[in-house]
């Protein structure tokens, strides 16, 4: 029967070809859109290499400080990190990276090649709570962090570009403004999409000259990974009473108050409001108002397949009739005309996909910085496979044309067959 | 005992403005392997009480009876079952579906039967063979001349080997010559295979060669 089903489906498409190739569009068309919003979403909120651990970060980036007469904000300065964020109870690893990121000039010792590079200055629980994966050698440790050692990491194409392999970086010597370093590790390259993790050369923090300055704020944001997914109040008690006591040691010196407002945050909340703060409303974005906005984009595409169902439908009343008059009840032909819907759908969404993918593609730097500004400050955008095809994502699109295609060919066709088996027989084209 | 029935059978069809009286309290028996004709002026109800006798429409009054069985009795599915094993259909306008190949289409009785593929086919060529279109299997009907098309129609309605065969004007939209083409093959069906045909026809000549004819004027039947 589903062979049948198939057979009668290619044979009324190639009959229809206009049609089909109208129906075909309309479905890529809403699949794509459907896909194209999701990739968005899934590149900001799904576990991609090498924020993995999404689930579990919980961050702390901003710096809230005010005095009688003065507030500000910032990253953390050095002299809070470990009192605040050292050994906490509910974190299995912190992360600490220096905002000042910036591309720098990095040489290669011996030689006049230099490239203009994304830097990172960070902390050993970098690569604890990030899962870089090491193509060769090894991460920066605590004690080279400690020690100021002059280290650094670099990813795959810096390597292959400055070294012509990974292998061959390893203990290799590059310079960032005058000062040695000497590669230990690479690691495969991350997408500029996860801002956070992406860099083509890692290096200590400590190395900076300014790297203990004090202030009331400074450069230093958090990323912390908790032990358990449900550990984010208990974290967020825990750093609010170390605030509290911080609070507390300031407050006998100066008149200095730090607040810590709703953090920390977690991947979610930071990706749809990432500006929140004790004295500005920045308003809540969240994933619903994106919902909105898919839902009328497919609304467009919905209406036209709506209407070309129908008027497929209509224009075969006299085909239904035959098979009507030769012994198809009216359930058999309803499965029928929706089964070739169906598949008419499931070719359009293949098509649909693989248009995502070539628009995601080549449209990559516009896509995803539609409303994200940060991430379109550095170099070219990646796309790697896994942002690509998630197969949830893919059966998510799909169930939504199918349910799209279900109620747009369920109603029209019922009805068709519903009419008199003469007057479908006598149907004029 | 009649194979088919009808019994003060009355179809009326209403509109907002008007109410049409097609067929006026009919009667009619056919009995098994008689050859009737139905004749009568354009719009007397000839072809209403065809669609009627195959169960394509419901009579307002009066009721059905083919083969012992009670149309009025039966629900869509087993309208449609019925239809499928003791009803062969042929059409003026053919009524071929445009986008399957002649042997697509005589096998559509065959599909709805739930007749297997390989069986299907080989039971839609010997029947095409039959009315000589084994060389056009793969063509699609706008390909065939109006004969080979109603030919195809008579394959169809053939293939499932139904008791009752109902003819539409068969001949209408084709020359005299295929014509009678087409009527030496309904007569072989008649007499080789001993079915039952009732053909609405205007041909007095193709009416008068069948066992007995039956006319209409206005809805109601004159003779």
């Amino acid at each position: 029967m589903i062979k049948n089903y198939f057979k009668q489906a290619w044979a009324s498409a190639c009959h229809n070809k206009v049609s089909t190739c109208l129906y075909l569009s309309g479905v890529a068309l809403a699949v794509a859109t459907v896909m194209i919003l999701s990739i968005g979403f899934h590149t900001k909120l799904s576990p991609i290499y090498p924020e993995n651990n999404r689930d579990r970060m919980a961050y702390v980036q901003t710096c809230w400080w005010e005095r009688e007469n003065s507030s500000g904000n910032w990253g953390f300065p050095w002299q809070m990190l470990d009192p605040i964020f050292g050994n906490l109870k509910n974190a299995e690893a912190v992360a600490i990276r220096n905002e000042s990121r910036q591309t720098n000039l990095i040489g290669v010792e011996g030689s006049d090649k230099e490239l203009k590079l994304n830097t990172q200055w960070v902390n050993d629980g970098f690569f604890q709570v990030y899962t870089y994966e090491f193509l060769a050698g090894s991460p920066i440790t605590a004690a080279e962090v400690a020690s100021a050692s002059k280290v650094a990491i670099i990813d795959r194409l810096t390597a292959e570009t400055m070294f012509g392999s990974v292998e061959d970086a390893i203990g290799k010597t590059i310079t960032y403004a005058s000062t040695p370093l000497t590669i230990k590790g690479v690691v495969r390259e991350a997408s500029r999409l996860t801002p956070m993790s992406y860099a083509n050369v890692y290096i200590p923090l400590t190395i900076r000259d300014d790297y203990n300055e004090e202030g009331e704020a400074g450069p230093y944001r958090i990323i912390i990974l908790l032990r358990e997914k449900g550990d984010m109040e208990s974290l967020r008690a825990e750093i609010s009473s170390r605030f509290e006591v911080w609070n507390k040691t300031l407050a006998k010196v100066d008149d200095l108050k730090y607040i810590l407002f709703d953090q920390p945050r977690s991947h979610y909340d930071l990706t749809f409001n990432p500006w929140s703060s004790p004295y500005y409303d920045a308003g809540e974005n969240g994933i619903e108002e994106y919902v909105w906005i898919g839902l009328v984009l497919l609304l467009v595409p919905a209406l036209n397949l709506s209407g070309l169902i129908s008027g497929n439908i209509r224009r075969r009343a006299n085909e239904i009739g035959i098979r009507k008059s030769f012994g198809a009840a009216r359930t058999r032909l309803l499965g029928e005309l929706v089964t070739e819907n169906f598949i008419l759908t499931l070719a359009g969404s293949i098509i649909g996909l693989g248009l995502a993918w070539v628009l995601v593609y080549c449209f990559r730097d516009w896509v995803f910085t539609i409303s994200d500004s940060y991430v379109a400050m550095y170099s070219d955008t990646s796309v790697h496979f896994d942002m690509l095809f998630s197969p949830v994502l893919f059966l998510i699109a799909l169930g939504a044309a199918l349910l799209l295609n279900t109620v747009s060919s369920l109603v029209p066709a019922w009805h068709s067959l519903r009419r008199p088996i003469v007057e479908s027989l006598n149907q004029k084209l | 005992m009649a194979l088919i029935t009808l019994d003060k059978i009355s179809k009326l069809y209403r509109t907002k403005e008007i109410e049409t009286l097609a067929l006026d309290n009919v009667n009619l028996t056919v009995d098994p392997g008689e050859f009737v004709s139905v004749m009568g002026p354009s719009g007397c109800g000839k072809s209403t009480l065809l669609n009627i006798m195959g169960l394509l429409d419901r009579p307002t009054e009066g009721t059905v009876t083919i083969d012992g069985s009670k149309a009025s009795a039966l629900g869509d599915r087993e309208l449609a079952r019925f239809r499928n094993e003791n009803l062969g259909f042929i059409f003026q306008s053919f009524h071929l579906i445009e986008s399957l190949s002649v042997l697509d289409n005589v096998e559509v009785p065959l599909i709805y039967r739930g007749i297997g593929a390989r069986q299907r086919h080989e039971m839609a060529k010997e029947v095409l063979d039959k009315v000589g279109l084994s060389n056009r299997l793969k063509h699609h009907p706008s390909q065939l001349s109006g004969g080979q098309c109603q030919r195809v129609a008579i394959a169809r309605a053939v293939v499932g080997n139904p008791k009752i065969i109902l003819a539409d004007e068969p001949t209408g939209n084709l020359d005299s010559k295929i014509g009678a083409e087409i009527m030496n093959l309904l007569h072989r069906l008649n007499t080789d295979d001993g079915r039952t045909i009732v053909m609405v026809t205007h041909n007095e000549l193709q009416a008068a060669d069948t066992d007995r004819v039956v006319r209409f004027f206005d809805g109601r039947r004159t003779e």
